[in-house]
């Protein structure tokens, strides 16, 4: 069952790398979001796929059945589902502010805070 | 904006179905599945179902307040919770069991900071869609 | 008492918050903001205090002991770091009352600061490496919307870079996490450091070896280090001055702050290439100052500065004696300070002579010395001058090179000042020294002549780190100790179990 777990997530992360190498912010976007699934997949997978009780001391019983899971990967997994929703959110409202104000989502347009000011000439660059 | 009979009978039940089961959800969140966030994203979907039916007008009514205000006071319960007990460390818990002669109901300082993270997480997904709501409808007004 | 420990997370929440009810009210949060920020100044200065008195302060929240619980640990450099972003926290915040910019009229403005603060003094107190991740992603999270705040063009076009690139950043230390997990079993840094200490006795460190690389790699993008410093000098001279300010002072040390933290308490021994980062820290002080020099904006330069002190930092904190730990963590103390001083400069002289590109500057020591001088204090400081605080950090750094016979280093490290100097002058000549360009231009400072007052009160802060260098520096220099002795850390967090 790790194996094919394994494989997945290697898929999984493939597919976010594929989109964060396109041009459009969009694809950008979701590629992020789906590196943060896979990250979350992989802790999930590495605490080991084992164990099928809740992890809750019975009545009766002094310490835990062997079978249960671990919780801990399971908390960390949904506090950074919760963070990575937050932060898709933000995500896709810049890229839809990037559309918005510059009218593209282009990534290789998106140059102008990376060039060098020209010391000669007067004429401002466009986004200046 | 117009909507159809079906969708505005059905809502009239599901927003308050909606805010029943979420609060369900909050309440057995200590020890079984469920939680704020959970309890919190649910009743949240009350307000999304109502913005996409009517309109972020009618959301905002049914929220009553501004989502910020939701986000702030959330905070502020999850901070009293772990304030409670002042001498010991911080975010320590205490219960108190109250007994109504038939059934005994256990209320904690983690039952508040669950209900605060049901509010803070109301407050912040209806902040999401109403704004992106608003959005929307400048846009279709513009053209 | 263990309470104290949660004050810096806990005042700058309740300021947010609270600035966030009062969001319709602008004075009223401005005035929660000020008293905010004064608490959380005065509970630096008291834990601070306290650490110098008990080395060690520990708090189990909310009663869970240690490895299973959250611990918040404050030792010595902890508490320094603590005391400098309160500092720059309270003059950036002072700054941005006394300017008329519509940055200081936002109101998410105020609660977002609050919330970055709350994020990095987590990161700094936390003794655990997931909270560590959460902090900072509370600190990334506002650091964003600070950035987008006024919703210009040039600012969406610096955050998409910005924001790509640190969530990037932030899904690697989340793996990184998840494979540590899976092989030590624990997140509390202390138990952490135990079992890797084991791991290194019985030469089976590769795991754990991976999940420190991929840490390594995360953090040196948050710290900004070649080769993965491409977003910082794209995006910081984007936001209003007051927020480049803070973002120089607190963002990248927070991510040298984890850094210092990897190097010698959650990876000790050599599973981190000594001979890695040593290497990169040469090659950040020198590709930084090369790309300022080839800068003609002024925060632009700037930013590219941050890239070139982070390297000193980053050399000191490989070198790994107590004196060179001692530098950077002074390092650090005095580049937050100046830094941050730099930028708040450069942004009211901007708003005075109207541009930051320096062709179309000048005029500003004819008509306002005294900016000219809290300028040229800053500046010296930055370069290494003597009586001020740049100059004891970057004499330490070089004499723990010279100590450890890495003559190369050295010679990069003085280059680097040498050109660090060239830069800083260059911005002089062009903005201070020359006549403006246009004539006419009303060089009055106006109303702004209140915002002197922050920039001065950090100028103050500089020269006196520079004349109480000795005192200060020994302070440093415990820090410096106990950091290459994690036993006493560990002894702190876990004492209670073993």
């Amino acid at each position: 069952m790790e194996i094919i777990m394994s494989i997945v997530i290697g898929v999984c992360y493939a597919c976010a790398v594929f989109l964060l190498l396109q041009k459009r912010l969009l694809q950008i976007v979701l590629g992020i979001a789906l590196l943060g699934h896979s990250t979350n997949l992989l802790i999930f997978v590495a605490s080991g796929l084992h164990g099928n009780s809740v992890p809750i001391i019975q009545n009766g019983l002094k310490e835990l059945p062997l079978i249960a899971v671990d919780p801990l990967p399971q908390a960390l997994i949904l506090t950074a589902i919760v963070i990575g929703l937050a932060l898709f959110g933000f995500s896709l409202a810049l890229a839809y502010r990037c559309v918005a104000v510059l009218g593209h989502d282009d990534i290789d347009q998106i140059t102008h805070t990376d060039t060098l000011d020209d010391p000669i000439s007067k004429v401002d660059s466009k986004v200046s | 904006m117009k909507s159809s009979p079906i969708l505005d009978i059905t809502l009239r039940w599901l927003v308050v179905l909606l805010g029943i089961v979420s609060f369900f959800l909050l309440l057995r969140g200590h020890d079984e599945p469920g939680g704020g966030f959970s309890g919190g994203l649910l009743a949240a979907s009350a307000i999304i179902i109502t913005t996409i039916a009517y309109g972020a007008d009618a959301g905002r009514k049914l929220l009553h307040f501004q989502p910020l205000s939701y986000i702030a006071v959330g905070l502020i319960l999850s901070v009293l919770a772990g304030l409670f007990q002042w001498d010991a460390v911080f975010m320590s818990s205490i219960w108190v069991e109250l007994s109504l002669g038939f059934t005994i109901i256990k209320l904690g300082t983690p039952l508040l900071f669950d209900l605060g993270v049901y509010i803070v997480v109301l407050g912040v997904v209806s902040s999401f869609v109403l704004e992106i709501e608003s959005i929307v409808k400048i846009k279709k007004e513009g053209l | 008492m263990s309470n104290l420990l949660t004050l810096p997370l806990l005042v700058p929440l309740i300021s947010a918050t609270f600035g966030i009810l009062a969001r319709q009210h602008a004075n009223v949060q401005r005035w929660i903001s000020l008293a905010g920020i004064s608490v959380y100044l005065a509970i630096g200065f008291i834990l601070i205090s306290h650490v110098l008195d008990q080395s060690y302060l520990t708090a189990q929240v909310g009663g869970w002991q240690a490895p299973y619980g959250i611990t918040l640990v404050a030792d010595l450099l902890s508490a320094i770091m603590i005391l400098f972003t309160g500092l720059i926290v309270f003059s950036v915040l002072l700054y941005s009352l006394m300017t008329s910019k519509p940055c200081g009229f936002s109101p998410a403005f105020h609660p977002l600061v609050h919330f970055l603060l709350m994020g990095a003094s987590g990161a700094f107190l936390t003794g655990d490496i997931f909270n560590l991740y959460v902090c900072f992603e509370i600190m990334l999270m506002s650091s964003f919307a600070l950035m987008t705040l006024e919703g210009k063009a040039e600012q969406t076009e610096g955050a998409v870079k910005y924001v790509v690139l640190n969530l990037l950043s932030s899904a690697i230390f989340l793996a990184g996490l998840g494979l540590l997990y899976a092989k030590v079993g624990s997140l509390n840094m202390a138990d952490i450091s135990v079992i890797s200490q084991q791991a290194v006795a019985d030469e089976k460190v590769g795991p754990i070896r991976l999940a420190g690389l991929l840490f390594f790699v995360s953090f040196s993008v948050k710290a900004g280090m070649f080769p993965f410093f491409f977003w910082l000098p794209a995006s910081y001279h984007t936001p209003s001055p007051p927020v480049s300010a803070l973002f120089s002072g607190i963002l990248t040390k927070v991510g040298v702050y984890a850094l210092i933290r990897l190097h010698t308490l959650v990876m000790p021994g050599e599973v981190l290439g000594y001979k890695l980062l040593l290497t990169m820290g040469v090659a950040t002080m020198l590709i930084g100052v090369f790309g300022a020099a080839s800068q003609m904006h002024i925060r632009r330069i700037l930013s590219f500065h941050i890239i070139s002190q982070i390297g000193y930092i980053v050399v000191g904190i490989a070198i790994k004696t107590p004196l060179a730990l001692a530098s950077a963590i002074f390092f650090i103390g005095h580049n937050i300070i100046s830094k941050g001083n730099l930028f708040l400069v450069a942004g009211l002289a901007s708003d005075i002579v109207g541009s930051e590109k320096l062709h179309k500057t000048g005029g500003m020591w004819k008509a306002w010395p005294q900016l000219g001088i809290i300028y040229l204090i800053s500046a010296f400081s930055l370069a290494g001058f003597p009586p001020l605080s740049g100059f004891v950090a970057k004499f330490s750094i070089v004499w723990a090179t010279v100590e450890s016979q890495l003559w190369w280093v050295m010679a990069a490290a003085i280059f680097t000042g040498l050109f660090t100097l060239y830069s800083m002058m260059k911005i002089w000549v062009e903005v201070f020294w020359k006549d403006h360009p246009d004539p006419d231009r009303d060089l009055t400072l106006g109303k702004n002549s209140r915002r002197l007052m922050p920039v001065s009160l950090l100028a103050g802060i500089i020269i006196f780190l520079g004349l109480g260098g000795g005192p200060l520096f020994d302070i440093c220099l415990r820090a410096g100790e106990q950091l290459v002795n994690p036993a006493g850390y560990i002894q702190a967090v876990l004492g209670e179990i073993t």
